[in-house]
């Protein structure tokens, strides 16, 4: 039940992503909130969801350009660590290596879905009259299929990845602080990215990283 | 209600976005729902010449319908607005929503999901739509109201330096944030956050130079054989 939830999950996502809404429920943290709520593991989920987060704001749609899937990666990785028993960290790599790499094929289904739309508008102004509502629904409809397909087709293939190759190490590493390295590094990326004179900027920053050290 | 309506369909605008016209299909349904509620019908020629290439921010595209549909009726030159503000609300909104609103919204979400997750989900929803929606549903009856001069409000609410105060802001909770994590997975340990130091101050460096997948690929393998030397 809650797989086919995630499933149906997946076409909204993709649907707000680019074709309607742009309510933020495919932002990866908002992903990564719903799927943990969803499978029962919050903390997990929450650690992988900074982590897509992250190269989302840096990697931005700014005009036309399509940024990679950070969603996919989102959505793919939380399911991943919900389905498999991953306790070692080679394994929490390997995942997160796979679902990497799988954001690129995913991110080209964008490019199929504007080519789709593309083929209907100009065939539509060929006839010389459009229906403006008829190709929006269209297109609303193919991308929640996109959604659907792609992202569980996506995370499915990572899964049957991990299973052809992951290891037998046998290791307990730190999870938590493997994501909180990982995410220290992107906030790094981040800093670079926010708009503000630099020196106030960092300022700014180790202001809060006092006062959280302190208050917190 | 006017503004309501045009800001619900709105939503949908985007559906048909393609590399030939981008958001152009949309924005003809808009404009005729919208000359529609002000009593204007507009000719299939009309409606098909809008559908040509039109790009703009999402949420700021009702301030381009309001002015559009004004300057329509006042046998304007509703096209060249159209054009004109399509790039700047373009950049505008590419800058704030997509620069430093996400940003502060996702940090703000984190450090309220660390308590508990729905309160960080609602919190994402809730700060982020706040200003989503306000722009959306009020961007037309202002747009409508202020025709071609719509840049006005713009530069009334300063909206340019909205980013910089927002980054900011997002760079203030980063360092809580951060402060937190490292906190609660390390507490003390002098080593660990001497490490993070360093993680920080790598990613600053190599911000501007590599693509951020390819040094999350890097840092994700030296990080594992890091944790796997020292068995943390």
């Amino acid at each position: 039940m809650n797989i086919a939830l995630a499933v149906l999950y997946a076409g909204v996502i993709s649907v707000d992503r680019f074709a309607a809404f742009n309510l933020m429920l495919s932002r990866p943290i908002v992903i990564s909130f719903v799927l943990g709520l969803l499978f029962g593991n919050t903390i997990e989920c929450f650690y992988v969801g900074i982590i897509f987060e992250a190269i989302g704001l840096v990697d931005v749609p700014f005009g036309t350009r399509i940024p990679k899937e950070d969603s996919f990666g989102a959505f793919a990785a939380c399911c991943l660590l919900t389905l498999l028993p991953c306790d070692h960290l080679p394994q929490y790599i390997l995942i997160f290596l796979l679902v990497l790499l799988m954001m690129y094929p995913v991110t080209m289904t964008l490019h199929i879905t504007r080519s789709f739309n593309k083929a209907l508008y100009v065939r539509q102004q060929k006839r010389g009259r459009i229906y403006p509502l008829r190709l929006l629904m269209l297109g609303m409809g193919f991308s929640f299929l996109r959604g659907v397909v792609f992202y569980s087709l996506g995370t499915y293939l990572v899964l049957q990845i991990y299973y052809l190759i992951h290891g037998h190490i046998d290791y307990h590493l730190n999870f938590y602080l493997f994501c909180l390295m990982i995410f220290v590094f992107l906030t790094g990326y981040i800093l670079r990215f926010l708009s503000a004179r630099t020196y106030f900027k960092y300022a700014v920053f180790m202001l809060g990283l006092l006062t959280g050290w302190v208050i917190l | 209600m006017k503004s309501l309506i045009v800001g619900f369909f709105s939503l949908f605008y985007q559906a048909n976005m393609n590399h030939e016209n981008m958001q152009g299909t949309g924005f003809a349904f808009l404009i005729r729902k919208a000359a529609a509620l002000n009593g204007i019908s507009l000719e299939v020629k009309k409606v098909f010449e809008q559908t040509a290439y039109f790009h703009t921010h999402p949420y700021l595209v009702n301030f381009i319908a309001g002015v559009w549909v004004k300057e329509f009726e006042q046998n304007g030159e509703e096209d060249f607005y159209k054009k004109t503000y399509s790039s700047a609300f373009g950049a505008f909104g590419d800058s704030f929503f997509w620069h430093s609103l996400r940003p502060l919204s996702f940090v703000i979400a984190a450090i309220a999901g660390l308590y508990n997750p729905w309160l960080g989900l609602a919190a994402y929803l809730v700060f982020y739509n706040s200003f989503h929606l306000i722009f959306r549903f009020s961007g037309y009856s202002i747009g409508y109201a202020l025709g071609k001069e719509v840049i006005v409000f713009f530069n009334r609410i300063g909206f340019n330096r909205w980013p910089m105060y927002f980054d900011v802001a997002s760079a203030f909770f980063f360092g809580i944030l951060l402060s937190y994590l490292a906190k609660s997975c390390s507490d003390f340990d002098s080593v660990v956050l001497g490490i993070l130091t360093v993680y920080v101050l790598t990613g600053m460096a190599l911000a501007k130079k590599l693509d951020i997948v390819l040094g999350l690929v890097i840092i994700m393998i030296l990080t594992g054989f890091f944790l796997f030397i020292t068995g943390a």
